[in-house]
């Protein structure tokens, strides 16, 4: 048999008696997205409207990812590349899918309740939502620059056409076009670092980045060097594109204005989903390069972990400060979002100083970066039920009152009890306050925080900065606070009248966790620092 | 670095200069002498007609989308069509070995003559190559014909979107349909 032959076999085994298994939850997403599809070409959708097919097929993608995590857990803690080294399985890439398959069963259920795609639409909708799920998981398992930039276009692609799902609305379209741009563009640069990465190191693939990069630094060329600078110019460009998805301060202009257009379940899904998708792309891309022994390299790395901290304190206050002045619910919410975006990337930036900590450091370097993973899953996991639900409470008053606007909001924790303090555990969680599990992320963040800034110095400004932030936020969570509670409804204003079946048990089940991960932290936590073991044994 | 970026500005600079030099040049040598022909919009040499700034219809977008996707699938075909082909052409199990170590050639994209004979590709490999490739194609094209399929179905193709789909989608009736037959007692035939 020829070298071919033997090369064609051991590709079609390799794909079909592995790999297609592995990526078994992507493809149920896939024959979803079919089947919706399907169901409305026979006309089928009268009597089984398709958001059964599209809760159903993420359900069963879900428990699907759910039984490999178990599964990976009780295993070993390695990772192996699949799709001939595409894309990664581990179990940070198996925790992302958890994560976005609960969070997109959580999002159907919402749009059921609150009927945004009418029976002729829901098609579509569904359709788009799923298809950019898809492509958020790939992002979480990129182990490839390609996948890289596939995955981000393929979960930002449908979500333009989400932002301006309602259609006939002028800000609904301004939004969607402004997204577009601003995607089109930080695509574009992300492309170009890409092919500027792998044209000088000669390879696409994340794991081997690393080592091309430091036989490039060992090689008798300093950083000065012109191709070591180009190939952190690369670097650059891909963080660029990224920080266009999490909305980072010099690249966060679409953010408002997409969040004020869209409907606030897109806004939704987009501030969760697609700001964890990043992360974990981010964390995935910024290993690719760490875990240098080269002196050199690693004082570089360590500048790019304090860049990225500043950039994060720069993020948060920016965020927190122009929400004060917002009196539209769905803009408010995505300046927080922007906020929270730059809490979590602190975590990123003391995991870079960490991880490259000068030889003789005291730290247990390997423990503590863990810690850093772990402070950036807790978190994104509270943020996910946090997040969601102030964004799903606005979608619900929304349809009642027909108004977003936080004056509308006055005495209605009043009229709908449960619903006002859902609301407010969201807000008072967003903020930080003790017993709530944003409270608990943000220690993690913090701790991690002080662990770097005995490394690099400038991490106590990113400390003290944030802690500041995090008092400065109460203030405009609690204007919401205090309209819905401590002012009284005006005369004649529209009655909010909300049945607990099904609408209120769905706003419990999203508080609960909140207050759970609040109290009971261990659960989680052990289970974040097994998920950030993969990277650090 | 600084020779990238020298070279760079010497191209940037090139680049505006050869832009720039011919306007000008024209500028300095031309006759000043405008008449209301000589104004007129270029054309081909034919005299313009009406405004260029006329409205198109909005729903060439319909036509232009279509293009973009088929285009792009066809782009997809080219490729692997060569591959098929070749494949397809290595399967015959009664193939010269010469023109077999031709074909494996140009399928691996070898030098013509740098491939020892026992190194071609097989017929039966060949056979798996293209049912592979068969296969693969199969499920592409699929799912690309079920989204076109749902495209037309919804009324997304027609020309006269809005009246083509209410006349296809009549709003769901709740009230029953207007002539149900009651079912009469059958007449005593007298």
């Amino acid at each position: 048999m020829s070298n071919f032959g033997a090369l064609l076999d051991s590709l079609l085994q390799d794909t079909i008696g592995r790999s297609v298994g592995v990526f078994a939850p992507e493809l149920i997403l896939c024959a979803t997205i079919l089947l919706t599809l399907f169901v409305r070409l026979f006309d089928a959708d009268r009597r089984l409207p398709t958001y059964w097919v599209a809760l159903i097929g993420s359900l069963g993608a879900f428990l699907l990812a759910y039984f490999q995590f178990i599964q990976l857990r009780q295993g070993s803690a390695g990772s192996e590349a699949y799709f001939t080294g595409l894309l990664v399985f581990d179990q940070f890439s198996v925790f992302f899918r958890v994560f976005l398959l609960l969070f997109l069963v959580l999002v159907v259920s919402l749009t059921i309740l609150t009927g945004l795609p009418d029976l002729e639409d829901g098609p579509d909708f569904y359709t788009l939502l799923i298809g950019s799920t898809v492509g958020m998981m790939l992002m979480a398992s990129a182990n490839h620059l390609l996948i890289l930039f596939l995955g981000v276009e393929m979960a930002s692609v449908p979500s333009y056409a989400m932002v301006g799902f309602l259609k006939g609305r002028r800000s609904s379209s301004e939004a969607a076009l402004k997204y577009v741009v601003y995607g089109a563009g930080a695509a574009g640069v992300m492309l170009y670092g890409v092919s500027l990465l792998a044209g000088l190191l000669g390879t696409a693939n994340l794991p081997q980045i690393a080592a091309q990069l430091e036989s490039l630094a060992g090689s008798g060329r300093g950083i000065m060097d012109p191709v070591v600078r180009t190939a952190f110019l690369g670097a650059m460009m891909v963080l660029a594109g990224l920080a266009f998805k999490l909305s980072l301060v010099p690249f966060h202009f679409w953010c408002p204005d997409a969040f004020e257009g869209a409907p606030a379940e897109v806004a939704g899904y987009l501030s969760v989903a697609s700001k964890a998708a990043a992360f974990a792309l981010l964390v995935r891309f910024c290993l690719a390069f760490a875990g240098s022994d080269a002196e050199s390299l690693q004082t570089l790395y360590r500048a790019l972990g304090v860049g990225l901290g500043l950039v994060a304190v720069v993020t948060a206050t920016y965020g927190n400060l122009v929400a004060y002045v917002q009196n539209n619910m769905k803009r408010l919410l995505a300046y927080s979002t922007i906020a929270h975006a730059g809490y979590m990337l602190m975590a990123v930036a003391a995991l870079l100083v960490i991880n490259n900590a000068p030889a003789g450091t005291s730290l247990d370097v390997a423990a503590e970066s863990r810690r850093c993973l772990e402070g950036l899953l807790y978190y994104l996991c509270v943020y996910l039920f946090m997040n969601l639900g102030a964004f799903a409470i606005v979608a619900l008053i929304r349809n009642e009152i027909f108004s977003e606007d936080i004056r509308d909001y006055a005495g209605l924790g009043f009229q709908a009890p449960l619903l006002g303090i859902c609301m407010a555990i969201c807000l008072f969680s967003l903020t930080g306050v003790p017993p709530l599990g944003g409270f608990v992320g943000k220690l993690f963040i913090f701790a991690s925080v002080v662990q770097a800034a005995k490394i690099a110095p400038w991490m106590w400004v990113v400390l003290v900065l944030g802690l500041l932030n995090t008092v400065f936020s109460l203030f405009y969570y609690m204007r919401v606070v205090r309209a819905m509670f401590l002012t009284a409804r005006p005369e004649g204003a529209r009655k909010l009248e909300i049945p607990f079946t099904p609408i209120g048990a769905y706003v419990s089940i999203l508080t609960v966790p909140i207050l759970v991960l609040g109290v009971y932290i261990r659960g989680l936590s052990d289970l974040a620092q097994g998920v950030a073991a993969v990277f650090f044994q | 670095m600084t020779d990238l970026v020298g070279h760079f500005l010497v191209f940037v600079a090139g680049g505006i200069l050869i832009g720039l030099i011919p306007l000008l040049l024209g500028r300095l040598l031309r006759p000043q002498l405008p008449n209301p022909e000589k104004e007129a919009t270029y054309e081909c040499g034919e005299p313009t007609i009406g405004s260029s700034y006329i409205q198109f219809d909005l729903r060439f977008y319909t036509v232009a989308l279509l293009f973009i996707i088929f285009d792009v699938e066809v782009a997809f075909f080219f490729p692997w069509a060569a591959v098929y082909g070749g494949a397809m052409q290595l399967a015959h199990a009664k193939l010269e070995p010469t023109a077999r170590v031709a074909l494996s050639e140009k399928l691996l994209n070898q030098a013509p003559g740098t491939l020892p004979e026992e190194k071609a590709i097989s017929a039966a490999t060949a056979t798996k190559l293209g049912w592979t490739a068969l296969a693969d194609i199969f499920v592409f094209f699929g799912v690309l014909l079920v989204g076109f399929a749902y495209v037309w179905k919804r009324g997304d193709l027609d020309w006269v979107r809005a009246i083509a789909q209410r006349a296809k989608r009549p709003t769901p009736a709740v009230a029953p349909p207007i002539a149900e037959p009651t079912p009469t007692e059958p007449q005593p035939i007298g």
